[in-house]
């Protein structure tokens, strides 16, 4: 079983999309923050397009469509960190 | 190391049947060296309660009085050696109705086993005992609570969170002696211990509370970080913070988080203190925190260097 999330857009706090981003590192977790496990999955070579979308396949993840899981972004060059809580494709 | 729960035994000298004034206590079975074991004995009799000659045994009270209900009784620790015998033997002169067990347990500091001064309370004329209130000064302290009844009762219900692990009657089954355990993830005060045992009629028990020190690293924490909004505004006084922490300072070497909760809180400036125990980072290394804040729809991560 596997689960997707396509074309989610990054926005930093000044709610500026945060495009063509490389080498950002992530980990995919199926629960929620305060009772997660250990990430089902994980890179460092993900990157955001020109419109600042990022786009993920979880092979491990056993979260069918709409069901809610927690990404954690982290992009080493600019120092940026990220959580989010997202429905998969 | 956090600390676990090893395992106990219990004994009685039943004056009827044996009346030996020796109360001869298994060593808990899989206790293995660096173990802590905590000794629980009592008798109905004044005169004392006299030490293992077999094993170095560090008393941490011991006490004995006369009128109304006559009563002696020593609690004591010993580490656990790379050979333990198969038991110990505690006596006394005129001891009447000796009982009491040992409760041991894992990963506790061999060095200095208490995190913090054990407090006992000899409670008179009263139907419902609590240990009293320590404060702890270690995160993920083994809080043991200890009660001696001197009344009649079926068992000991513990403490509410508790796990008892001890409920040892004496002979003519009019006493017992109680420990129940659980730990405390943050350090600070445990407040006072009730025992929801409401005893028959009006007793003179001992209640107590000892504070067991985790081994090796007492963990890590995280004080004043401050939380700010979108708008850079601090988020103060929130609560119900759900929060998720990681030794690892890279998503992608990310394990399962070492500490988490559901209930943190930020202060009235908008700042946040955690304490991960079960975090092997040392003071200056960078974990990561990932927090929530379900009422506020907010979420965010932190690269984070520990105190």
């Amino acid at each position: 079983m596997a689960a997707t999330l396509t074309e989610q857009r990054l926005f930093n706090k000044s709610n500026i999309a945060q495009a063509s981003l490389s080498g950002l590192s992530w980990a995919w977790f199926d629960g929620d923050v305060g009772a997660l496990s250990a990430p089902t999955d994980k890179g460092n070579i993900e990157s955001t397009d020109a419109s600042g979308d990022l786009t993920l396949s979880m092979a491990n993840s056993t979260l069918t469509t709409g069901q809610i899981g927690t990404l954690v972004l982290y992009d080493p060059t600019g120092s940026k960190v990220g959580a989010y809580r997202l429905a998969v494709d | 190391m956090a600390i676990a729960y090893r395992n106990a035994t219990t004994a009685v000298d039943d004056d009827a049947t044996l009346n030996s004034k020796t109360l001869t206590i298994n060593v808990p079975s899989g206790v293995v060296e660096d173990d802590v074991m905590l000794a629980f004995v009592a008798s109905e009799t004044t005169g004392g309660i006299t030490m293992p000659e077999n094993g170095s045994w560090t008393t941490i009270t011991a006490d004995s009085w006369l009128g109304g209900d006559d009563t002696s009784y020593v609690i004591q620790y010993k580490v656990a050696g790379p050979s333990e015998p198969a038991s110990y033997d505690w006596g006394a002169v005129t001891a009447t109705e000796l009982h009491g067990g040992i409760v041991a347990f894992s990963g506790v500091d061999t060095t200095t086993p208490l995190d913090q001064t054990s407090a006992f309370s000899k409670l008179l004329n009263t139907t419902d005992p609590d240990s009293p209130t320590i404060t702890t000064q270690t995160a993920g302290a083994e809080i043991v609570a200890l009660l001696m009844t001197t009344r009649t009762l079926a068992s000991v219900t513990p403490p509410t969170g508790y796990t008892k692990v001890m409920d040892a009657p004496n002979g003519n089954t009019s006493r017992r002696t109680a420990v129940a355990h659980l730990v405390k993830a943050t350090a600070g005060a445990t407040g006072t211990i009730n025992w929801p045992t409401s005893l028959a009629s009006f007793a003179d028990p001992i209640a107590g509370t000892i504070a067991l020190k985790p081994s090796g690293a007492s963990g890590a924490s995280i004080t004043d970080l401050g939380l700010v909004n979108l708008s850079s505004t601090a988020q103060a006084s929130l609560s119900g913070l759900k929060w998720s922490w990681f030794d690892q300072s890279d998503p992608n070497n990310f394990t399962a988080p070492t500490d988490q909760g559901l209930v943190e809180s930020t202060d009235g400036s908008g700042n946040i203190s955690i304490s991960m125990p079960n975090s092997t980072l040392t003071t200056g290394q960078t974990g990561f925190l990932v927090l929530r804040d379900p009422a506020n729809n907010y979420i965010g991560g932190y690269r984070v260097a520990v105190d």
